[in-house]
């Protein structure tokens, strides 16, 4: 196993998608930072001129990026930009957006109370369904990674919650199963357990929608899977060997192997989480009632842009979250130099 | 498994098989577990079925799987519902569906191989600009994406759904195969430059075949995920004969008039089908990847 | 070296640049909305397009309908079905892409603020006979001097009771005039005789529009002619305390039971049998009766003779886009829809109850068994109504959606009466 002074210093840095060290270079070399990748070739001095070579490099980067270049500039940064702009403007979509300056962010934290609370929801949201989900995830992943006939049956039926993602099913049948009188409450009652209206009341909703996230654990499952699959067979029975059991075969094997998974996991589903828009659209039919109990902060942004006609607020609000989750993300990041490792630095 | 070592390096990997025997304990342990697992998983899709097949009265009124009357009506009226169809909707569907993997498999994998592998100027921003694309909710760029495609006439074609594919615009891709890729040894690739192939060569002929299982990951989400949208097509189609399954299915409740929800749940079930066998398939296939992929190594 | 790392450094900004001027210029931002066709100059034989929210029976009737009048002459007419589901966060946007349908069905509810924000044309801006369209319904779509809808269907509250459920607890549903007091007291009445087992109505304090139905018992309007607000907060709070005392008496569910069926029709307690009445609108009472097996009557809400509350409403209007390329095209479409005998025979009552007589008679024989009685239903209205003194004004769909949340507020005891009629009446004036 990799010594854990290694693990340390080969991790990226949010700037740097990959250290990229030519062969034979130390994998003690620090992180490139933005801008400063193609200079940093290890064992050379800083200031050394580019090589033909790594100018060929740059080249081919660039020409692999190229679709993703003609696609940021021609579709994705303009209406970034627009949607940035707008958040300094009063824009109803019907007239022409009017300059206000940073009123819609102060307004969202002096004279909103229903913003504050959809943060508070979409925080708990976070909080409570990116770990539980990916705790599913991770142990079914692990439950499924063996040679059994029919498993790929089995795995398609794993995955069938998400496949019913936002359909109309969804909403009624959560209302049958977390109602007053739902299946979940005749259950408890079997026991004596006198059941809240798990669904309507304000102190439970969320709850609901909580469970419907962690429920739907399918795609963090499969990436999972797939990561499983490629740990090599004869580390794990190298450990065997050593006489590791099953649980440290686990966390000293299997997790550390894992690692750029789960940080890829733990990423994307924070992000997703924060966007997190249709559970409760559909389970408060678009209200995120009862009294604002799941009022997602993406759910709240659609009032604002589409129903109430504000999108310039419902831009301004958007932007607060993508710094919301920059900072998560680049937190993660840091925090990944110290346990996410990759095979490209063995 | 004769020569296990810890060495990746040096270690041909065989197929990924447990060597050992179970216990009969563990076995019946493992398989009440899934048994549960599948329950909660399949009740749903059961309780549509039966939603499907039941009176209208029923379906609200219980959330039981056990139709008290079967009758399949739903199933040939929801079929015919709304001209063109629904057949000719998940025909359009399935066309959308191929545009979007095609273009995330190509576009996608170049990219994610510039970002693992190659060095180049303010690679780390554009890294973050890449993740930074993926953290603006949706809603706020709709409007002015499309002004972009109305300008350029696409608004009522396909276009506008399968074209940003093509252009990487799915950065969650783009990260997933980044993360496949850097768990890929470096000297394989390594050691196919030092014979003089090109960048290009080794993207092809080394990275892809080791990234099949990352790549069929891409291909069953992108699939799953083009063929669940709804706000996307919902937009840039007005045309019935156009429409994919998520229009469709809308079509079937009218909260200003008649719904019939017995039809929308025979065709919500119908309409998982191609999706479900999608999956099986490709489930098989990113196995059968892995196990080549760990005799090449 | 260097200066390739300069430009290689400005490459970002240069970019950005760019792509902002030229999303921007692609919004149309700085055009405005003043490019609109001009109706006198327009080529009336030119394509138009027609938008609608609908189901199978809806779309299939609509698309001949729309053959048949380019058949007969019309325009080439491109149809756009679109599912309720979405329809209004697509027009949003067509909106601010200024490429909205032609024609373009609208509800009650948000035609004030298409129309406020000349979104829509003026129809005394084209030739258009709705002479045929009852008396009451004509203007509906109307503000001031302008009108901007057409009525293409029309709709009432009512008070929808189950009639078995009555007749198995000896409760008989109020006739003639009655008052909301005498509401309170009958659904406590059936609370009563039922053990306890059932609530005598669904709770309909967060319904903005039976609260209007208060105010107009006593003969006065929810709104001024100018837009503002004319009911009092003591009405307010008298409303609201009228269904917190109902609650109290279990004469109406409990929160969660109401917020468990919120929006959810077929979920409802008068669907699942433990309410004996609810107040809706009549396409609901038609929903509602094809998920329950019971039978259901509907009747009028609380009102007297001397006050007329109720008013016939427009269950969908519609309308013409402001930036219409060919608008008297599309109000001769509007006017073959509404007035053509063919047409009518063609739509029968998949839109809703038709806004002319004629149609209506025209019909009869057509209605199932389950709309029939909506359908007797309206003529009841159309005997003990008065019609609206304005449009809604714009705004009104937000301040239907606040009343209901701060009525849910009060009954989850997250506010008390008072704070939520300040609430209201703040949102109302600020």
């Amino acid at each position: 196993m990799r010594s854990s002074q290694t693990l340390k210093a080969e991790q990226a840095a949010p700037g740097a998608a990959g250290p990229a060290e030519p062969a034979g270079s130390s994998v003690l070399d620090g992180p490139n930072g933005p801008g400063r990748s193609a200079d940093t070739a290890s064992g050379r001095a800083r200031k050394a001129r580019r090589s033909p070579r790594q100018r060929g490099e740059a080249r081919a980067g660039y020409l692999f990026l190229l679709p993703w270049f003609a696609g940021l500039v021609g579709l994705v940064l303009g209406p970034m930009l627009v949607s940035a702009y707008l958040s300094f403007t009063e824009y109803d979509l019907f007239n022409d957006p009017v300059w206000v300056g940073l009123d819609n962010y102060r307004t969202m934290f002096t004279e909103d109370p229903r913003y504050l609370k959809s943060l508070q929801v979409t925080f708990t949201y976070v909080l409570a369904s990116v770990p539980l989900r990916l705790v599913v995830a991770l142990g079914l992943a692990l439950l499924m990674n063996r040679a059994v006939r029919g498993m790929s049956f089995y795995r398609a039926v794993l995955y069938l919650p998400s496949l019913l993602g936002g359909s109309v099913a969804i909403a009624v049948l959560w209302r049958q199963l977390f109602g007053g009188e739902g299946a979940v409450n005749q259950i408890l009652a079997l026991v004596g357990i006198d059941g809240p209206n798990w669904i309507a009341s304000p102190d439970t909703s969320l709850l609901t929608i909580i469970v419907l996230a962690v429920w739907q654990f399918g795609s963090p499952m499969v990436i999972f899977l797939a990561g499983l699959r490629q740990i090599p067979q004869e580390v794990l029975e190298a450990a065997r060997v050593d006489g590791a059991g099953a649980v440290r075969r686990f966390f000293s094997v299997v997790l550390p192997l894992l690692t750029p998974l789960v940080f890829f996991n733990v990423i994307m589903q924070t992000i997703v989480a924060f966007q997190a828009f249709t559970p409760s659209f559909i389970i408060s039919n678009g209200t995120g009632g009862p009294v604002d109990s799941t009022l997602f902060y993406t759910l709240y942004l659609y009032i604002k842009g589409f129903s109430e006609f504000q999108m310039g607020y419902a831009s301004a609000m958007a932007w607060v979250l993508v710094a919301i989750i920059a900072i998560f993300t680049a937190v993660n990041f840091l925090g990944a130099r110290r346990w996410v490792f990759y095979g490209d630095e063995s | 498994m004769t020569t296990a070592t810890l060495d990746r390096r040096e270690a041909p990997r065989t197929r990924a098989r447990p060597n050992k025997r179970p216990t009969p304990l563990r076995t019946i342990a493992w398989h009440g577990l899934m048994v549960l697992v599948c329950v909660v998983s399949i009740y749903p899709l059961l309780w549509m079925a039966r939603s499907s097949v039941v009176p209208e009265t029923e379906i609200f009124s219980s959330p039981s799987v056990i139709p008290s009357s079967i009758d399949l009506s739903n199933y040939p009226a929801g079929w015919v519902a709304n001209p063109p169809g629904f057949g000719q909707f998940m025909l359009n569907s399935l066309i959308i569906c191929v545009g979007a993997v095609l273009g995330n498999l190509i576009a996608c994998t170049l990219a994610a191989y510039a970002f693992a592998r190659l060095r180049f100027p303010l690679k780390g921003l554009w890294f973050t600009v890449m993740l930074g694309t993926m953290m603006l909710p949706g809603h706020v760029t709709l409007i002015p994406q499309y002004a972009l495609f109305s300008a350029v006439d696409w608004v009522g074609t396909y276009l506008p759904l399968i074209v940003p594919k093509f252009l990487a615009t799915d950065a969650f891709f783009i990260f997933l195969l980044i993360q496949f890729m850097r768990g890929i040894p470096r000297e394989l690739d390594e050691a196919a430059e030092i014979d003089g192939a090109g960048r290009w060569r080794t993207f092809r002929s080394v990275m892809l075949p080791l990234t099949v299982p990352a790549l069929a990951t891409t291909a069953v989400f992108t699939f799953i995920w083009t063929y669940e949208d709804f706000l996307g097509p919902l937009i840039y189609l007005s045309d019935l004969n156009d429409y994919p399954v998520p229009l469709g299915l809308r079509m079937f409740v009218n909260a200003m008039g008649n719904s019939s929800y017995g039809q929308l749940f025979a065709m919500s079930l119908l309409s998982l089908l191609p999706v479900f066998i999608t999956f099986l398939l490709f489930q098989r296939k990113l196995i059968q990847g892995i196990a080549t992929t760990g005799l090449k190594g | 070296m260097k200066s390739t790392r300069r430009t290689h450094r400005h490459a970002p900004m240069t970019i950005l640049a760019t792509c902002a001027a030229l999303t921007l210029a692609a919004c149309g931002v700085g055009g405005g909305p003043d490019e609109s066709g001009d109706g006198g100059a327009a080529d009336p034989s030119a394509p138009i397009r027609a938008a609608w929210w609908g189901e199978d029976n809806q779309n299939q009737a609509l698309d001949a309908a729309i053959t048949a009048f380019t058949e007969a002459g019309g325009p080439q007419v491109s149809v756009e079905p679109q599912p309720w589901d979405g329809y209004w966060d697509k027009l949003a946007t067509q909106v601010a892409g200024r490429d909205i349908p032609d024609v373009v069905m609208q509800a009650a509810s948000q035609l004030p603020t298409y129309a406020d924000r000349d979104a829509l044309l003026d129809l005394s801006d084209v030739e258009l006979d709705l002479s045929g369209l009852d008396e009451g319904i004509r203007d509906f779509g109307a503000v001031g001097e302008e009108t901007f809808g057409v009525v293409a269907a029309t709709n009432a509250t009512g008070f929808v009771t189950n009639a078995d459920l009555l007749a198995d607890l000896g409760v008989a549903v109020p006739e003639g005039d009655w008052s909301w007091d005498d509401l309170s007291a009958w659904a406590d009445e059936v609370h009563t005789a039922s053990g306890g087992e059932t609530w005598g109505v669904q709770d309909g304090g967060g319904d903005m529009i039976l609260f209007i139905l208060y105010v107009r018992d006593s003969g006065r309007e929810f709104y001024n002619d100018d837009g503002s607000i004319n009911a009092t907060p003591e009405d307010l709070h008298a409303w609201f305390q009228l269904w917190a005392d109902m609650r109290e008496s279990g004469a109406v569910p409990p929160a969660e039971a109401t917020a468990e069926a919120s929006g959810n029709l077929p979920g409802s307690p008068l669907a699942s049998g433990r309410a004996a009445a609810t107040f809706a609108w009549t396409q609901d009472y038609v929903a509602l009766q094809s998920v329950t097996d019971a039978a259901l009557d509907i009747g009028l809400p609380p009102h007297n003779s001397e006050n007329p509350s109720l008013w016939i409403n427009a269950a969908s209007l519609w309308s013409i886009s402001a930036w219409s390329e060919n608008p008297q095209g599309a109000a001769d479409l509007i006017d073959h829809l509404v007035n053509d005998p063919e047409a009518v025979e063609t739509l029968g009552v998949s839109l809703g109850i038709p806004p002319t007589a004629a149609a209506r008679e025209q019909l009869v024989d057509l209605v199932s068994d389950q709309e029939r009685p909506a359908v007797e239903y309206m003529d009841l209205v159309a005997e003990n109504s008065r019609p609206l003194n304005r449009l809604w004004p714009d705004g009104f769909a937000t301040s239907r959606t606040l009343f209901d949340q701060l009525d849910e507020s009060v009954a989850f005891g997250e506010m008390t009466i008072d704070e939520a009629v300040d609430a209201f009446f703040a949102d109302a004036e600020g």
